[in-house]
């Protein structure tokens, strides 16, 4: 089941006001509409989650620190979405890019069926399809992820990359694009 | 309608967000189209796969935060959250792990000889609380670990914040 969705800008802007005159339980309130939605920002840069944790919840004590100083040009969660994108690229320059993936060859993707067998080759596809998430580009890996995990629409996914709507658009269709691409070639 | 718009939706199928008369629309150019057929697969196994967000996550964030400010956490917790809650059990609050650790050890060095020495006057039949309290003051195996908190047997560890501190405050009393 997929989270709630929490784009609502006017509920955010209220508890940050609220929390920025020292109401606690409004901050908590909105650590807890968006840590979901923080961390897989960042596991789509990071692409560890041990790593996406640490680097969400530093973002979070970032954003606290900082909270006097957001003025709502942007959304919250825009606001967000760029501090965690900074530590995460922090995280990275300071634990070394990873390599590649080094992925098997695999099987194509099969229609998905009803029947246990189907069922059965789609998790297993599945786990090959999401190891080829990492090799695409950060913009197309996060439109992809935004999309597809956290159900975020194409303006609300732009608003998360900081681009336009057509832009995440775009970057989602390259990414599947590509990761269908790459799935034939193995399988040929 | 045609590529563009189903795969669009194609997300949405996956998690079964579309209106049945849309829904109906895109399974029907599925069946015609190929490649959307074949797209509609890489998004279902990526959906299929879609990663968890750790239990107990959301719990460690508002700890880093509030330890940040030096406030506790208010209440309510996962009353806004709607995915995950399967929140970790916290530690005791109340008191910072190093109070606790503090506190065991200072009742270890100061409670035992002077428990031992209150059992030696106590009347043949002690109540049953001298009795509760000296066997948990007594028990051995406990030491501190790293993070200050107790290890080992229950003994101090399962005393509440309360009872510790009244502990403590009766053996400075008594010392």
């Amino acid at each position: 089941m997929m989270p709630a969705r929490r784009d609502d800008p006017e509920l955010d802007d209220t508890l940050v006001e609220r929390a920025q005159g020292g109401d606690a339980h409004a901050l908590d309130t909105l650590i807890r509409r968006h840590y979901e939605l923080a961390y897989r920002v960042a596991l789509g840069l990071v692409r560890d989650p041990d790593l996406a944790a640490d680097v969400v919840q530093d973002a979070f004590v970032k954003a606290t620190r900082g909270l006097d100083g957001y003025r709502g040009e942007s959304s919250f969660r825009g606001w967000l979405a760029t501090i965690v994108k900074n530590e995460g690229r922090s995280a990275l320059r300071s634990a070394g890019r990873r390599n590649e993936s080094d992925i098997d060859a695999v099987a194509p993707i099969a229609a998905p069926g009803s029947g246990a067998a189907e069922r059965t080759i789609l998790r297993d596809e599945a786990r090959r399809v999401r190891a080829h998430v990492d090799r695409l580009p950060e913009k197309q890996r996060l439109a992809v992820t935004l999309r597809i995990d956290q159900g975020l629409s194409f303006r609300e996914v732009g608003e998360m990359i900081g681009s336009s709507e057509g832009s995440a658009r775009v970057n989602y269709h390259h990414g599947i694009t590509k990761l269908r691409t790459w799935l034939t070639e193995e399988s040929a | 309608m045609n590529c563009q718009d189903v795969n669009d939706l194609l997300p949405e199928l996956a998690l079964g967000d579309l209106r049945p008369e849309v829904r109906r629309d895109v399974e029907r150019h599925l069946a015609g189209c190929e490649a959307c057929s074949d797209t509609r697969a890489t998004v279902e196994a990526l959906h299929a796969s879609r990663p968890d967000v750790p239990a107990g996550l959301e719990a460690r964030i508002l700890d880093a935060v509030h330890a940040e400010l030096g406030t506790d956490v208010a209440s309510g917790a996962g009353e806004a959250a709607g995915g995950v809650l399967r929140l970790e059990p916290r530690r005791r609050r109340g008191l910072p792990s190093w109070a606790l650790g503090a506190a065991a050890l200072l009742a270890l060095a100061v409670g035992t000889p002077l428990m031992v020495s209150r059992m030696a006057e106590a009347p043949t039949v002690a109540d049953d609380e001298t009795l509760v309290m000296a066997e948990r003051t007594l028990t051995p195996s406990v030491w501190a670990s790293d993070d200050g908190l107790i290890a080992g047997e229950p003994a101090l560890d399962g005393l509440s914040d309360e009872e510790l501190l009244a502990l403590l405050e009766e053996l400075e009393a008594g010392a």
